[in-house]
């Protein structure tokens, strides 16, 4: 059922998609004064341009509804920050295998993990 | 004939699924933990429905990794009967003992109703001596129960008759009104292609006393009892 727009957009405005850039390692300071190095890592789980994703046909169409008649196509996925103590180095296979074991399912999904390679040093 | 129900954290037929097991003549079921490492002196498994690890990541994501899996893997490889209801099935196929997926029905509806399915094969250790077309009616309770798998796979699981059951109206018909939650191909129920792996969104746990509405869950337990002691005369 198409929802009046007024008063919508303003709200939608200012709002940011998070940034999905990878990130360097960090320095933190624990409790006894280390100093150790930790490492966001960021995969993004969608699924297969093959499998039918209902939940994005019906965002789609609320889109539609609000306002962007335009809007011809939504998936949706997932998306995981994934903080790793140290900076990286050699977990990048292990982290492939995790995300074809585990975060997510090769039949229905593909992943794409983004972390900074110059962060391996 | 003994019977291992695996619990995971989560479950919530297990219990359904002793009670139906109790009330087969032959089958000796028990729980067993999903820390458990071994399935030793069990002659079948059965992984329940329910919600393991609150369904978390996808369905049997993670339960797939419990300890006791790979007794369950280990087991299947040997021969062993493995049959996985709803979540279980989700399970299985997360395991890769089941090829494709289950994925969010199409209507992204929870729905929980009565289904008709058709038996497509009665040569498989879950439908022996059930005559091929014979209607069951099985319970159904799912929010993503929709059977997904590639081209090539879907061919393969026709071509080896590893469909077991599909979806159909009333009068035995595979119409799309009939498939709810939008499966391949009304897909079910398979097997896997050495035909002791078994996984099915309905719920024959739930169908095996007239009282509940349906008593045709009992077949397939019963197929299974008669497959073991078949295998187990053989070996004798």
């Amino acid at each position: 059922m198409p929802r009046s727009r007024s008063g919508r957009r303003a709200g939608w405005r200012g709002r940011n998609v998070s940034n999905l850039a990878p990130l360097a390692p960090v320095l933190v300071s624990r409790g006894s004064g280390r100093i150790v190095a930790r490492m966001k890592v960021k995969v993004v789980v969608t699924p297969k341009a093959a499998v039918l994703d209902p939940q994005g046909a019906a965002v789609r169409e609320a889109m539609q509804h609000l306002g962007m008649p335009e809007v011809r196509d939504v998936r949706i996925g997932k998306y995981l920050e994934i903080e790793l103590e140290g900076d990286g180095t050699g977990s990048e296979e292990q982290l492939h295998r995790l995300c074809r074991d585990l975060l997510s399912n090769p039949v229905i999904e593909d992943y794409q993990l983004l972390m900074n390679a110059e962060a391996a040093v | 004939m003994r019977f291992a129900v695996i619990q995971f954290p989560g479950s919530n037929c297990d219990q359904d699924c002793l009670g139906a097991l109790q009330s087969i003549p032959g089958a000796n079921p028990d729980y067993v933990w999903h820390k458990e490492t071994s399935l030793a002196g069990f002659d079948a498994i059965v992984l329940p429905g329910g919600f393991s690890y609150g369904d978390y990541l996808r369905c049997g994501a993670i339960a797939r990794f419990s300890p006791i899996m790979r007794a369950v893997i280990d087991n299947a490889a040997a021969g062993k009967l493995v049959i996985g209801v709803c979540n279980g099935f989700q399970i299985l196929c997360e395991a890769g003992l089941l090829p494709g997926a289950l994925v969010r029905n199409r209507t992204l509806h929870f729905i929980c109703r009565m289904a008709v399915t058709r038996v497509e094969v009665s040569h498989s250790p879950f439908t022996l001596g059930i005559p091929e077309g014979t209607l069951l009616r099985l319970p159904v309770a799912h929010g993503e129960g929709r059977f997904f798998a590639d081209a090539a796979t879907l061919r393969d699981l026709n071509e080896h008759r590893q469909v077991i059951l599909r979806y159909v109206n009333a009068a035995g018909e595979t119409t799309s009104e009939a498939n709810w939650n939008g499966s391949l191909e009304n897909i079910a129920g398979i097997c896997n292609r050495k035909r002791n792996v078994f996984g099915l969104m309905p719920h024959p746990d739930r169908a095996c006393d007239q009282r509940l509405g349906s008593s045709d869950g009992t077949l397939i337990f019963e197929s299974m009892v008669k497959t073991i002691a078949d295998q187990q005369s053989r070996a004798a």
